[in-house]
């Protein structure tokens, strides 16, 4: 596959070098081993994981550029608001902090465990749930996941690298141009700092995000396309869960034709949102009242789909008419919903009485359902675009030689499954683990060779992820009612198969990798165990069946033998 | 110290309740496809064998037998599964339509005041509607209710269409006869979608005389589908808040035109006679 990459990409104008001013007036300040461009989570993990590799941090010289100031991420004062941008971490990513010495420097009081994920059908309710406390052995943990916010997670490994010492961080700093060098048959990278300074390094890492220029310079094509869908983020309060419910651990996804509605849990009282919609409904429902948006999100979890398209409808033509729909209309319109579809206003599903006192029983199926939402945190609501995108190649060649990117810049992916920073955090780890590798054998980091074990762990993975997100998110956007049915049936069949469902959530990172073939026989064995015992089962009905029969026949004999009785 | 621990102990035993009780109320989601309870007055529901069973009892019933007004509604609501929806959304994505569903108002005696729509002029919807139950003796009354529809606001839907149909014959101008229940009944095939309606106008020709059936064929036909596709859906006219609109009007503004003429059995007299007879009663009153 790779060389045939190489090929098309070789058609390809290098529009970095074009671009550069003065190619050579340069003067070449600073020479360093890896260049990291790019302080977000992948990048400073990334740095975190080389700085705390000790073959690394005695040989190399590491550099971190980033263009926004590192200084405040690092001292954010912890507010008592949440930050709208969440990252569920999954246990396989912890595991690699846990590894790099970051996650103890997490603030985990701000972090929020999931102990079960219920995800359901908006067309049809059919529901999956996956929890920890079943399907996990009892020895692991009992979380799938844990919500941070991105920035207690970046904060944490800022602090974690200013205990390491051995990365340099140069922050509000921008890299104007990268280019390659051209002195004796040399390709290494200069890359051109907003500071004046010029950078001539051996490796440049591209951790800057979707619109990578790390990428352009290196020469990768992106495929890939944008969703007809934006995510609207925020973070939403709501009243503590009542003493007969379980606890505000709980993570639901809902799948709209419109695209999921995911409530993730942070603490007791708090949740983060993220609602992918049609980019005329996020318009709309980011231009009304924070109160009206907690309405409709209340009601997006709890009216039927025909309703919610109705809602949808009378928000946007409200919103193209320049007056946006009050509170009070919206109640109207969810109290007509309510009333045709016959939802009490005592049940679980109605979204109008927000009860303050949740000390009672609540209603049946109310632990199907996130609590009702009384506020937003002024403030937090913002959108963004959402796209598939996959990098052709990890690893640049020729022009764009000794560049390597991770994260976003490689791939970026549909929010449904809450698994982008994971797999940023898994390429970061396979990365350290492969510059490690090379370091110790003496090879020359740059070179393709070096770099390709890296690609060959991460690329096939990472596609198979993006694809079946990609997959799902198109699944659930139809109404057609065969396809419906399909994958209704399919959900509530894989629902009733616990061992598929382990499988399903250790391939979404819920296992710590080092217990990974414990696990995988503790499966098999669940798995033989339940085809033993639906043997067992069939043989009872069996048996069940065979006396009922016998018992009909000796009646029958005994009114045969004594007609008179 | 032990107060502490048994109050702990309680909660992590009412957790464990609370986790049953999910488990349990999560089960009973998933089974509410399987509905015992009635979702609204008169609803009778069905499993999927009494329905497969009714469909074709009734079907056959209503094809041997016309009359059975029961078991052509039976079939009508059996049928209209796939339908109902759409003119859900039709009814929800326009302003009257929309009304409609909230309020969900029913024509029949009790509702609407016959008397009152006797004294409006000539030329208007309740005028045209009293004169046309007069002339063809059809009472409001008679419709049949909705049984075999699980979603109550879909059941709903049907009842309104049911109610309405007296009204498409009285904008029309047409008669109860045959010929006439058949050329609407291709109009409203063609205009709300309703199956029910399909398969009368696909099977109810074969019970014409040629003659008959090369008229509806030449003359009704052609209009019914013509009309119907191009009008707006019927289904969303507020009739109750028009009564005092005028017929053409109406018909302007849905796109509709009259069907080619038909023939009435009784003469034009009997909007007159109801007229004379409001008159009389609310004069004596």
């Amino acid at each position: 596959m790779l060389p045939l990459l190489r090929s098309t990409k070789a058609l390809k104008p290098q529009r970095c070098l074009a671009v550069s001013p003065k190619r050579f007036s340069h003067s070449i300040s600073d020479h360093c081993d890896i260049v990291i461009v790019g302080g977000g989570p992948a990048g400073l993990a990334l740095a975190t994981a080389l700085g705390s590799c000790r073959n690394i941090q005695a040989s190399l010289r590491v550099v971190l550029v980033e263009a926004s100031d590192l200084s405040k991420v690092k001292q954010w004062s912890l507010p008592e608001g949440y930050s709208n941008r969440v990252s569920s971490i999954t246990n396989a990513s912890r595991g690699f902090l846990q590894d790099i010495g970051a996650w103890p420097m997490v603030e985990v009081s701000r972090t929020g465990p999931v102990e079960e994920i219920q995800v359901w059908d908006g067309v049809s309710d059919a529901r999956i749930t996956f929890s920890a406390s079943e399907m996990l052995p009892a020895q692991s943990t009992v979380e799938l996941s844990r919500l941070t916010e991105n920035l207690n997670l970046q904060r944490a490994l800022l602090h974690r690298l200013s205990s390491l010492g051995a990365v340099e961080l140069v922050d509000r700093v921008k890299v104007q141009s990268i280019i390659q060098e051209n002195t004796e048959g040399s390709t290494w990278p200069l890359v051109h700092l907003s500071d004046g300074r010029v950078i001539r390094t051996r490796l440049l890492v591209g951790a800057d995000g979707p619109n990578s220029p790390v990428r352009t310079y290196a020469g990768i094509k992106s495929y890939g396309w944008a969703y007809d869908t934006h995510a609207i983020v925020g973070t939403l309060y709501h009243a503590p869960r009542g003493p007969y419910s379980s606890p505000n651990t709980t993570a639901y996804q809902r799948f709209l034709p419109t695209g999921p509605i995911a409530f993730l849990p942070l603490s007791e009282t708090a949740s983060s949102l993220v609602w992918s919609t049609k980019p005329p409904l996020a318009a709309a429902l980011k231009a009304v009242d924070p109160s009206v948006l907690a309405a409709m999100i209340n009601a997006a979890f709890r009216l039927p789909e025909v309703s919610m398209r109705y809602l949808h409808s009378r928000i946007v033509e409200a919103q193209e008419r320049g007056s946006p729909i009050t509170l009070d209309e919206l109640r109207e319109e969810i109290a007509f919903r309510e009333r045709s579809h016959a939802i009490d206003s005592h049940s679980a599903y109605s979204s109008l009485v927000v009860q303050q006192d949740t000390s009672g029983i609540p209603p049946e199926g109310a632990d199907g359902l996130p609590p009702l939402v009384t506020s937003i945190q002024p403030g937090t609501i913002a959108s963004f675009p959402l796209r598939f995108s996959h990098a052709e190649s990890y690893i640049g060649e020729g022009a764009g030689a000794r560049t390597v990117l991770v994260g976003d810049a490689a791939h970026t992916t549909h929010p449904l499954a809450g698994q982008g920073l994971n797999m940023g955090l898994a390429d970061v780890r396979a990365l350290a683990d492969c510059i490690s590798q090379a370091v110790s054998r003496g090879l020359d980091l740059g070179s393709y060779t070096a770099l390709l074990p890296y690609s060959r762990n991460r690329y096939l993975e990472n596609h198979k992820m993006l694809a079946a997100v990609d997959k799902l998110h198109k699944l659930y956007s139809t109404t057609a009612e065969p396809v419906v049915w399909a994958r209704s049936v399919g959900l509530e069949v894989i629902n009733e198969l616990d061992t598929i469902k382990t499988a399903l959530m250790m391939s979404a990172g819920s296992r710590t990798q080092t217990n990974a073939g414990q696990l995988s026989w503790g499966l098999a064995a669940k798995g033989v165990e339940s085809v033993a015992r639906s043997i067992g089962s069939a043989r009872s009905f069996g048996e069940g069946i065979a006396g009922m029969a016998s018992a009909g026949l000796q009646q029958l004999a005994r009114q045969i033998t004594n007609p008179r009785q | 110290m032990s107060a502490i621990r048994a109050l702990q102990a309680s909660a992590r035993q009412s957790r464990l309740l609370a986790e049953t009780s999910s488990r349990l109320s999560a089960h009973y989601i998933q089974t509410r496809s399987v509905q015992t309870q009635p979702a609204y007055e008169g609803h009778i529901p069905l499993n999927w064998f009494e329905t497969g069973l009714l469909t074709i009892g009734s079907a056959y019933k209503a094809l041997t037998d016309p009359r059975r007004g029961d078991m052509v509604a039976a079939i009508g609501d059996l049928t209209s599964g796939l339908v109902l929806p759409r003119l859900r959304d039709i009814m929800l994505a326009s302003t009257e339509g929309r009304q409609i569903l909230k309020e969900r108002p029913r024509i029949s005696t009790r509702t609407v005041d016959l008397e009152k729509l006797a004294l409006l002029p000539e030329g208007t919807v309740g005028h045209a509607y009293i004169s046309w139950l007069e002339r063809t003796g059809v009472t409001p009354d008679t419709r049949e209710p909705v049984h075999y529809i699980d979603d109550p606001e879909l059941a709903y839907v049907m009842q309104r269409y049911r109610e309405c149909h007296d009204l498409y014959h009285c904008i029309f101008n047409l008669p109860v006869n045959f010929e006439s229940e058949l050329a609407l009944k291709y109009f409203e095939f063609a205009n709300l979608g309703l199956p029910m309606a399909g398969f009368a106008a696909a099977f109810a020709p074969l019970r014409l005389n040629s003659e008959k059936r090369a008229r509806l064929f030449n003359e009704a036909v052609p209009w019914a589908i013509k009309c119907g596709t191009s009008a707006k859906s019927l289904i969303t006219i507020y009739w109750e808040k028009r009564w005092e609109q005028d017929v053409k009007k109406v018909k302007e503004e849905f796109g509709i035109w009259d069907p080619p003429v038909v023939r009435w059995r009784k003469p034009l007299n009997g909007t007159k006679l109801a007229t004379a007879k409001a008159q009389r009663e609310s004069g004596g009153q």
